[in-house]
């Protein structure tokens, strides 16, 4: 399969690149260290048409923003474009598109998208956040964790089961400024800028016109949004790992050992070879997959196999990074360390290699 | 094609419960039918009846009869 970009997307991966490398990577270490990223840069990013509906340019903005080697920003970045705004277009009624996306779309507020919580991660049954349904209004409880984007967000979409009105899961907007609704900055492993945290709703009051799409509906909206997730970001996660995988080895060809640059001995050239067999690979299987998606077929067994194995793949080349630089690459503030402690998440976020497996096995009929 | 049938033995299958003890109104939830196993059935309906179920569909399937249904818009007019 040839390379599916035209012309037109190539020209728009140079203006990404362009703003990436200019405005972006020069801080990416005080927002990782800082735990956040300037409001602004969000506004930048909507204002320079980074805010897209086309999945190719979608695709090229994921293979993009990683190399500004935040990837807590990266990851706002996402869970503001390709989940919150494409679920708010889908399925948000024409009133919460006016009052919500237009200031979404523009990075002028921030949502995310709370499903997890404490005692349910991948599964799903065992959510417990619920509604009741009061004169016209919903009164929400529960909490939710290890939400990206909760700590910076002016408004979530929350699972919830109101059990009156549905079985099932019900997606709610929830403006995080209500009365109700409090919100705990986590501390992560990596990933730092995006402002991961825990939302506990307690007697939330909100119009039951905040429920998106119709009620017991949520389980779709989900899994719609999690297949556009882990496609999108099965390309950038690859993206990510080549970008790091080709600083490793300009590395690998000014350092010296033994008298001879690291890229001539054997034992290094065959893994660096190794990870890029398997990028080149996961890349290959996330073209594919894209390309079908966009002609609207049902690919949600490729995707778990993206997920499975491109997230993997990219793991394991940040893993090697850090290897080739020894113990330059072990220290707290070299990219390699910061890399390694994003890239751990890769596996874990938005299903793991285990639920993938079981997944796949189920198309498989095995 | 008995669809409400065969739907009944698939899922009596799944959920390790005799068929006949399986009732239209039950919730998948309740037969501990939870999204891989409500996958692994209605994929296992699609081969042993020649359909295709929508997969906005399938995610949206709760109880028993949600299946028959599923099954019986996109089963061929003579099933």
């Amino acid at each position: 399969m040839s390379d599916p970009f035209t012309g037109e997307h190539e020209q728009f991966r140079s203006t990404v690149r362009d703003f990436v490398e200019k405005e972006l990577r020069p801080h990416a270490s005080s927002w990782e260290n800082a735990g956040e990223f300037p409001r602004r840069i969000l506004q930048e990013c909507a204002s320079g048409g980074f805010v897209q509906s086309d999945p190719w340019l979608n695709a090229v903005l994921a293979e993009e923003i990683p190399r500004c080697e935040s990837l807590g920003f990266a990851l706002s970045f996402f869970v503001q474009a390709n989940l919150i705004i494409p679920l708010l277009e889908e399925f948000g009624t024409d009133a919460q598109k006016a009052t919500y996306l237009a200031s979404l779309r523009a990075g002028d507020s921030i949502g995310a998208m709370a499903v997890t919580e404490p005692g349910a991660g991948s599964d799903f049954a065992a959510l417990t956040s619920t509604a009741e349904v009061a004169a016209g209004d919903l009164i929400l409880s529960g909490e939710k964790t290890y939400i990206t984007n909760a700590a910076l967000a002016d408004i979530l979409l929350v699972a919830v089961r109101i059990p009156t009105l549905a079985d099932g899961l019900t997606m709610v907007l929830v403006p995080t400024k209500h009365p109700g609704v409090s919100i705990e900055r986590l501390e992560t492993l990596g990933l730092c800028a995006s402002g991961t945290g825990k939302i506990r709703l307690n007697g939330c009051r909100v119009p039951r016109t905040n429920i998106v799409g119709a009620a017991g509906e949520g389980f779709v909206q989900v899994q719609r949004g999690l297949n556009r997730e882990r496609l999108l970001g099965g390309l950038a996660c690859i993206a990510w790992a080549q970008y790091a995988l080709d600083k490793a080895a300009d590395y690998a060809r000014e350092r010296t050992a033994f008298g001879s640059p690291l890229n001539r001995f054997q034992a290094l050239r065959h893994e660096f070879a190794e990870m890029a067999t398997q990028l080149e690979a996961a890349r290959s299987l996330n073209y594919r997959t894209l390309s079908r998606w966009v002609a609207g077929e049902t690919v949600t067994r490729e995707i778990c196999m993206i997920k499975l194995f491109s997230y993997q793949a990219a793991q394991q080349a940040i893993t090697f990074c850090l290897q080739v630089h020894g113990g330059r690459g072990y220290m707290a503030d070299h990219w390699t360390s910061r890399f390694y402690r994003d890239a751990r998440a890769l596996t874990i976020a938005a299903g793991t290699p285990e639920i993938m497996k079981d997944m796949i096995a189920a198309y498989e009929k095995i | 094609m008995d669809i409400e049938g065969k739907v009944r033995e698939m899922i009596g299958r799944a959920s390790g419960l005799p068929a006949d003890t399986i009732a239209p109104e039950a919730k998948l939830a309740d037969l501990d039918m939870e999204s891989l196993e409500k996958l692994e059935c209605v994929l296992s309906l699609e081969d042993a009846l020649h359909v295709e179920i929508k997969e906005d569909d399938l995610w949206r399937l709760k109880t028993v009869q949600d299946v028959i249904d599923a099954v019986r818009r996109v089963a061929p007019a003579s099933a």
